[in-house]
């Protein structure tokens, strides 16, 4: 959770142009997939 | 909770990759949000998220600008999902396409171990794809056919014995142009594979083979010109010496494979193990039959079975599939009377010993069996 946030923060940070935006909204998007499949992964009920 | 993390993750991407752009960051970015579609896919089951992943995934894996382990990461998940969601017809692209990045993510100029650690990795992927090919049945089409599924999983096993054949290839040319240099780079080589880290799960530990003996006795009555070599004399110079003047070989041996150093496993012999690097190097070109009466020599593994080994090495001198050139560790209850009483005998515990039956009905066409695996 921690590390959701702190990676939603630095994306929230970080204008579009520029140049380390796309590096973050990829940690976010990596951090958010993590987050989802732990909350309720379906293989593990 | 779960929807609006992944729909702010969604969002965000959908934003940058309409359209996406050259930057090879924007692909990176394409493939981040593949995996998020993917995960939504399996938490709500929506069709739709499943094949926009899979799209997503395909142009990620297409995308020439990613570097080949990147692509290679991008076209196995994909194939995965696709297999999870019934798309058989992508699925089979990107596992193609996966198992030709396979070759290229381990590119000969990393490290070896690397390279092995790398497709260790990957060790399931030639068989799911294998496993998908037969599953599409779909016999009007390439992709359906049993060999399709045959050559996926012989080319994703063999990338890294292949590439030891094509250097020694490499060094027979160089050989007859420079042999100064080819005898240097071979005592190079060999330093080097001196320092090839052990398997530490290989035992060298040999249990006796209390019918191995009976076993020789037989094939020479039946083969009686047969050269054998045993104790003492089998050693791994020996038999290499021998292999490099017949066509047919029978070995009633310990195998061992080496989940650390795939190309260290081989055949225990009296004074060492007969590797397959050393088969790999050696260039066996009147090779027609081996019978390994061994176990471990047909495995399924991320290491590279020594039956594997010999049949990539009969394939590249005879111009046919590994499958169809190459007999190894075969239920010989058909085949002669021997091979009948190997099968109940040779093995060091009870029951081990080959699975399959050979379906011999050409026995002058032995070369061309599809090869039998051993469950030893």
């Amino acid at each position: 959770m921690e590390a959701f946030r702190l990676t939603r923060q630095s994306l929230d940070a970080t204008s579009p142009q520029h140049r380390y935006y796309l590096v973050r909204l990829l940690n976010f998007v990596v951090a958010s997939t993590t987050l989802a499949r732990l909350n309720h992964d379906p293989a593990r009920p | 909770m779960i929807r609006p993390v992944l729909d702010d993750a969604l969002r965000m991407c959908q934003a940058v990759l309409d359209p996406p752009g050259a930057d090879p960051w924007d692909t990176l970015v394409g493939v981040g949000y593949a995996s998020a579609l993917a995960c939504r896919y399996e938490l709500s089951g929506d069709p739709d998220a499943a094949t926009a992943a899979i799209e997503t995934y395909q142009r990620g894996a297409a995308d020439t600008g990613l570097s080949a382990f990147r692509r290679l990461d991008a076209a196995h998940a994909g194939a995965k999902l696709a297999v999870r969601c019934g798309e058989t017809g992508p699925g089979l692209e990107l596992y193609a396409l996966a198992i030709d990045l396979l070759d290229y993510a381990a590119w000969r100029g990393i490290d070896r171990r690397d390279q092995e650690r790398l497709l260790a990795r990957y060790a399931g992927l030639p068989s799911d794809a294998a496993a998908m090919a037969i599953a599409a049945g779909r016999p009007e089409t390439a992709a359906g056919r049993p060999e399709t599924a045959v050559e996926c999983l012989e080319r994703g096993r063999g990338v890294l014995l292949d590439r030891l054949l094509d250097d020694s290839a490499d060094l027979a040319r160089l050989n007859e142009i420079n042999p100064a240099l080819a005898a240097q780079f071979r005592e190079l080589r060999s330093a080097l594979d001196g320092i090839a880290m052990p398997d530490p799960e290989a035992s060298d530990f040999e249990m006796p083979l209390l019918y191995a003996k009976a076993e020789a006795d037989e094939l020479l009555s039946l083969f009686p010109t047969a050269v054998h070599l045993s104790e003492a004399a089998a050693t791994r110079d020996a038999v290499l010496a021998e292999m490099g003047s017949h066509c047919w070989f029978h070995f009633a041996v310990h195998g061992v494979t080496d989940g650390h150093t795939p190309v260290g496993g081989g055949l225990q012999l009296t004074n060492g193990r007969l590797t397959i690097r050393d088969l790999a190097q050696r260039r066996l070109s009147d090779a027609r039959f081996a019978y390994l009466s061994a176990c471990e020599t047909y495995q399924d593994s991320p290491a590279i079975p020594v039956g594997r080994s010999l049949a990539l090495q009969l394939s590249a001198h005879l111009k046919k599939w590994p499958g169809e050139t190459l007999l190894t560790g075969a239920d010989g209850g058909q085949l002669s009377p021997w091979a009948t009483r190997t099968r109940r005998t040779n093995g060091t515990q009870e029951g081990e010993g080959p699975s399959r039956r050979l379906p011999l009905s050409r026995p002058k066409a032995l070369f061309r069996l599809a090869a039998h695996r051993s469950r030893g």
